[in-house]
């Protein structure tokens, strides 16, 4: 550094032009040249390089200062959907876990966590958690068990599927999934199966989110760019509790700081809404009208992206089917646009909704000024509570196709192309076969499988189950009409076979013939992939301990070797079960659960999860040899890869020359390929819009002249116009608009109140977080929220008890007197009342019960509450609560909207003083009335035999978990 | 009169302090700064050598009373983006942030230059000043010089070239530095005292890096356990304490000798030679 002050600045200049020369280059491509600081301080995480050796002072010794050395070992937590990282420090002297803190090479979670994640160390140290498979000893439901042997329940399953495939029962054998976690594991060992037996819980959480996109896209779920946009406009509690709320809350803090304005849609004053610059309280179910209230202040002003909708919107197929008698170009469209939407005033909105029309207006300015960079979001909420909640996401979609704000920096993009899906070691083929009991003819149009209907189709004789697996899924506890469930359950001539996969003791594996131990976060592997932000990455959940032995020279052959008692991981007990119902190959199964580098042998989780690393994520394999390690390896050590950052619009991508061979273009611009497709890199699923007569696939669509990708639709651009709804009975809900819910005002009685009962509280996640000692401490239970006025009108005090009063029953609640909600709603999370009916079985939220059954009656009465007890963990004598909530979940009757077939949430319900005789937390059910409510409702449906235009079950081109082959898709003689 | 620059090098070396800012914030960088800026091959693990194992750019190690991040020293610069209206970052005393808020300034001022503002030119520069001469001059050339001696050679050149920065945003007549300034005179009777002495700059006058404790063990026949610094200091200096104190007062010298010779530069270093000086005192009567 002896330079003279003048070489230092000719340096200084020399360096500068260069530097602004790139800068001006990048930036002309749109991207940004300089970060900023990184704001990553040596206090947030451990730095990677040091995961192996991590020395840490033992809090519990202070004063002393006793060293700690660790492993820092990644994992995915498994509790709610977002897949945010994790790292397991393992202690290097005990081979423990000692805690779980954020994994900072997550590119979606960044390190941070919820409460949920660090709460997983609660989980695998909970000491009431189950530990051996167990097998019924006495009639189901009278709570006696036995340990058996991994072998004995596995041969016993394994011998009633193979019996059942082998009779062509194939539609006896059905796995129900709570929240997967995972892309598509166990969906491929059933397709291996040959079997339709997938069924997933999301008809009761987020299928009308889901349709409201899939109809417009081809795509059924919205990934916003956040952290860019200009105005969040978020129908839901989404800052706390929605969906990847860590992920993206995060974002949405940082564009608050870069001062992007956030518009909340929630009916109750959620945190959420407090951060929010424009909280709407609408009465529920009048999202939809004041969705379309904001479109239309866009659409009369012309504030709409005018070459944006003439280029991507399908509106010649609208003029064509319903405006036949206009010119068929895009001025006249425009013209049909103003009318069909004129109607939806600030005015009407706000006699729908209770807000001021002023006030929608100012959001109506505020939303129409962030042109592309409009970020929305809605999943459950308001879609999930309400008949024809799926146009309320429909309606929200069209706001962002109206502003160009699709795919676009700060706006909103469709998931699939933020989420990334590689391609496993085998695809086995669609299943042969359509299973009615999950797909009924009724729901053509359901987004996933009526799952919540299973116990009232049983009922009416249209199936029974021989095996029925409830994968870490609570359905007599999360389901509506959970009494439903019991009877079901209950009843061995309909269910031959109930096996319950779970960590933890829940209302429905007390009901179960094996209840079999499958492990947490720390416990199991998975892949996942998310769409949190403009980008594609994959995360590996896996079995910190098995890679901490593996690390220390242990031979590890199976996940039970590192997991505590015998619990397992779902994984290998499927690969272990397939071999079983097919010993000897000749089912065809077993092929599929084969080692390819062995042949003959059990395919490996090192195998197979090997082999995606190696061959399907590009990439990877070059970033895990630059630290010289396998792909496996790498992500062993690191637990996550960002596989792209800014995906970009795709639908703008032009087709390459070499899939254009032997093609045809219709009228409306969808070109169609003899190429055959090029072999996928990214499986995240999309619509599979059909082939031309001739059997060419499509493969994009002309616009301007340009062969462009477009997006997965039948048309190849987004549908303002479903002509599919159109074709399938529901010609009258084919653009977005405003179907008035089974709660509307018009819809109620005198004296009912709304309860809305989907709000989760930000530390838990239904019972998939039971027995987290932390979480619970924080949240056990769940008052009943109740305006000031209405508390005032039904005299009612907090020191008083309730009764919520359905159509099918009532539960005994305490309210909460707030004005965090409107008047005329209640509002009662779904978090809680969790029951157990063994007195001697231990839990930190679970009050004991009995049930009692009389005719169709069916009462869930409260006899004791949670005690603290003694156990290996001394906070288990030390816990202080006693009130738990109550489960009100029993008292809603199923309510499948004919459409996206998502139960609606909303109940219609009186509230009143609760009566001498009830006991806080008492449920009574009457299932003769839940029966007519199912068939009140199923009345609505338009059927695929009255409605389908070509025979087939269900339009081929929607996506479905598990689809079958085409042959299987068609309707079956009437 | 207002002491400002010529506008055309505010906007260099406003241009080349984001992009030294870049480098220390120690994620990925673009490839493009790492090639204008002469850093061929830089690594992540050369960015985590320097930046984070060995010389975590915190003003705070270097100012503060107990070498650790935060305190009043990091509140003294949290005022500074208070002052200017901008959002304080979560590091505020991170040399990343502080570079990055210095090439905001330097834009600024010479926008002020362009537009003939003068009220806003003074302010603009005095802000500059401030940050410049008070603080970023009261521990950075210390930093540099360390950062020469320990810097993985693909940073060698981001080293060098924020000291031109330095050299150029310096006041022409440096202020005088402290050269009375009383020494701080902590009493150091035990182990756990020493290693809380050497591990902190501003009373011991120098920067002891994991990297020159790993090289001194090496070269006296000791392997380096894990751990923090302190932990890793005491565990030699309980294993092998003479060879060790010799080791270490000859780096000791070797910075004196380092600061020494830029002190005509960077005044304040002459400071940093007084404490160094008495650290070799301290160090000598706990043997």
């Amino acid at each position: 550094m002896t330079r003279s002050l003048g070489d230092s600045e000719s340096r200084i200049q020399r360096i500068a032009a260069v530097l602004s020369a790139r800068r001006e280059e990048v930036l002309a491509r749109g991207e940004r040249f300089y970060q900023g600081p990184s704001n990553i301080s040596l206090a947030s995480h451990p730095p990677f390089e040091r995961w192996d050796n991590w020395v840490e002072l033992d809090s519990a010794s202070w004063p002393e200062k006793r060293e700690r050395r660790f492993s820092l070992i990644p994992t995915t937590c498994f509790n709610c959907e977002s897949a945010c990282g994790l790292l397991a420090y393992v202690d290097k002297d005990t081979g423990r876990v000692a805690k779980f803190e954020g994994n900072p090479e997550h590119p979606g979670s960044r390190g941070k966590n919820c409460a949920k994640g660090p709460a997983t160390i609660n989980q695998i140290t909970d000491p009431d958690r189950i530990l051996y498979p167990l097998k019924r000893s006495k009639g189901r439901g009278q709570g006696e068990w036995h340990r058996v042997s991994w072998d004995e329940a596995l041969d016993d399953i394994a011998s009633r599927i193979r019996t059942a495939i082998i009779e062509d029962r194939k539609d006896e054998i059905m796995c129900h999934i709570g929240r997967p976690g995972e892309d598509g594991f166990t969906e491929r060992v059933l397709a291996s199966w040959g079997v339709d037996g997938h069924n997933s819980h999301t008809n009761v959480c987020s299928s009308a989110g889901r349709a409201g996109w899939h109809y417009w896209a081809g795509m059924d779920r919205p990934s916003a760019d956040f952290a860019n946009a200009d105005v969040i406009f978020l129908t839901s509690a989404h800052l706390e509790t929605g969906h990847y709320f860590n992920p993206h809350a995060q974002r949405i803090t940082e564009a608050r700081e870069r001062g992007a304005k956030v518009i909340v849609i929630d009916t109750r004053l959620s945190n959420t809404a407090t951060h929010a610059d424009w909280w709407l309280s609408p009465y529920p179910g009048t999202e939809a009208a004041i969705n379309l209230s904001i479109a239309n202040y866009i659409i009369q002003n012309d504030l709409f992206d005018r070459e944006f909708v003439r280029r991507w919107w399908n509106w010649e197929e609208w003029m064509e089917d319903v405006h036949p008698d206009k010119e068929a170009d895009f001025p006249s469209f425009v013209e049909q646009l103003k009318e069909v939407y004129k109607d939806f005033t600030f005015d009407y909105a706000s006699s729908e909704s209770g807000i001021d029309a002023k006030v929608l207006e100012e959001v109506a300015v505020v939303v129409a000024g962030a042109k592309s960079k409009f970020a929305s979001h809605i999943w459950r909420s308001a879609a999930a509570g309400n008949l024809g909640g799926w146009q309320i996401s429909r309606t929200l979609v069209l706001i962002n196709a109206l502003l160009g704000a699709i795919a676009t920096e700060g706006g909103t993009y469709p998931n699939a192309w933020n989420k990334f899906v590689p391609k496993p070691i085998y695809v086995p083929p669609h299943p042969e076969v359509w299973n009615d009991l999950t797909w009924p003819v009724e729901y053509p149009l359901s987004m996933n499988e009526m799952s919540f209907l299973l116990p009232h189709l049983i009922e009416q004789g249209r199936g029974k189950l021989e095996v029925y697996f409830a994968r870490v899924y609570n359905p007599v506890w999360t389901n509506p009409d959970g009494m439903s469930w019991i009877d079901l359950l209950l009843d061995q001539e309909k269910v031959g076979c109930y096996v319950a996969l779970t960590p933890t003791w829940n209302e429905t594996a007390y009901f179960a013939d094996y209840v079999l131990p499958m492990g947490h976060a720390s416990e199991r592997h998975d892949l996942a992939s998310y769409e949190q932000y403009d980008g594609q990455w994959i995360a590996f959940r896996q079995p910190v301990l098995r890679t901490f032995m593996g690390a220390n020279g242990e031979v590890v052959t199976d996940t039970r070797q590192a997991n505590p008692g015998e619990v397992w991981e779902e994984n290998e007990f499927w690969i272990e079960l397939s071999w079983r119902i097919d010993p000897d190959g000749s089912l065809g199964i077993r092929k599929y659960h084969e080692s390819q580098r062995n042949p003959g042998e059990k395919l490996s989780i090192d195998e197979y999860y090997g082999f995606i690393f190696e061959n399907s994520v590009p990439g990877l394999p070059q970033a895990a040899a630059r630290e010289g390690l396998s792909p496996l390896q790498y992500m062993q050590r690191h637990g996550a890869f960002e596989v792209k950052k800014k995906v970009g619009a795709l639908y703008e991508e032009e087709i390459p020359d070499q899939e254009l061979d032997g093609t045809s273009i219709n009228s409306k611009g969808r070109i169609f390929t003899r190429t055959p497709k090029p072999p996928a890199i990214n499986l995240a699923p999309t619509g599979d819009p059909d082939p031309d007569p001739e059997g060419r696939r499509p493969v994009g669509v002309e616009v301007d002249g340009r062969l462009l990708r477009g997006f997965p639709t039948p048309s190849g651009k987004l549908e303002f116009y479903s002509q599919t709804l159109a074709q399938w009975g529901w010609a009258d809900q084919a653009i977005p608009g405003y179907i008035k819910s089974h709660i509307h005002r018009e819809n109620l009685r005198e004296n009912e109140m709304v309860l809305i009962s989907t709000f989760r509280l930000p530390v838990q996640i239904h019972t998939r977080s039971a027995n987290s000692k932390w979480l619970d401490e924080i949240a056990h239970t769940n008052p009943v929220w109740i305006n000031p006025l209405d508390a005032k009108r039904l005299q009612i005090t907090e020191t008083d008890l309730i009764r919520v009063k359905s159509e099918i029953g009532y539960f005994v609640a305490k309210p909460w007197i707030t004005e965090g909600i409107r008047p005329g709603v209640v509002a009662c999370s779904h978090h809680m009342g969790r029951w157990k009916l063994d007195p001697e079985q231990n839990a930190l939220t679970m009050r004991t019960v009995t049930l009692q059954n009389s005719g169709d009656d069916r009462k869930l009465v409260p006899k004791s509450p949670p005690q603290p007890y003694k156990s290996s963990d001394p906070d288990t004598g030390r816990f202080w609560w006693k009130d738990v909530g109550v489960h009100q979940n029993l008292i809603f009757p199923v309510h499948p909207d004919p459409v996206s077939g998502m139960h609606c949430w909303h109940q219609a319900v009186s509230v009143e003083k609760a009566q001498p005789t009830d006991v806080y937390g008492e449920v009574y059910v009457d299932r003769r009335a839940s029966r007519e409510v199912f068939e009140r409702w199923l009345e609505m449906t338009r059927d695929a035999f009255s409605t389908s235009p070509d025979g087939t079950r269900r339009p081929r081109w929607l996506m479905r978990p598990l689809k079958p082959s085409k042959q299987a898709s068609l309707l079956p003689p009437r | 009169m207002t002491e400002s620059f010529d506008p055309v090098l505010c906007r260099q070396l406003g241009e080349v302090t984001s992009a030294l800012s870049e480098v220390a914030s120690a994620t990925e960088l673009r490839a493009e700064i790492a090639d204008a800026l002469g850093l061929p091959g830089v690594a992540r693990s050369d960015l985590y050598r320097l930046f984070i194992k060995d010389l975590p750019p915190f003003a705070s190690i270097y100012l503060s009373a107990d070498g650790n991040i935060g305190g009043d020293s990091q509140a003294v610069i949290s005022g500074i983006y208070r002052a200017l209206g901008v959002p304080v970052p979560n590091d505020p005393d991170h040399l990343s942030s502080l570079f990055a808020l210095l090439s905001q300034i330097l834009v600024a001022e010479a926008k002020s230059i362009e537009n003939g503002s003068e009220p806003e030119l003074s302010s603009v520069v005095r802000t500059r000043q401030v940050l410049v001469n008070d603080h970023l001059l009261t521990w950075l050339p210390a930093y540099l010089i360390s950062a020469i001696r320990v810097a993985p050679q693909p940073l060698s050149n981001w080293v060098s070239l924020c000291w031109d920065a330095l050299r150029l945003l310096s006041p022409p007549a440096e202020a005088p530095g402290p050269k009375d300034r009383e020494v701080c005179l902590d009493q150091v009777d035990n182990l756990a005292k020493l290693i809380d002495f050497l591990t902190t700059p501003s009373k011991s006058g120098i920067i002891l890096t994991l990297s020159d404790i790993e090289t001194i063990s090496t070269e006296i026949g000791l392997a380096v356990r894990a751990g923090t610094k302190r932990m890793v200091l005491k565990d030699v200096f309980l294993t092998e304490p003479e060879g060790f104190s010799e080791k270490v007062e000859a780096l000791i010298r070797r910075q004196i000798s380092d600061y020494i010779s830029a002190t005509a530069e960077f005044s304040y270093l002459d400071a940093w030679v007084v404490n160094a000086e008495n650290a070799l005192k301290i160090l000598s009567n706990c043997q």
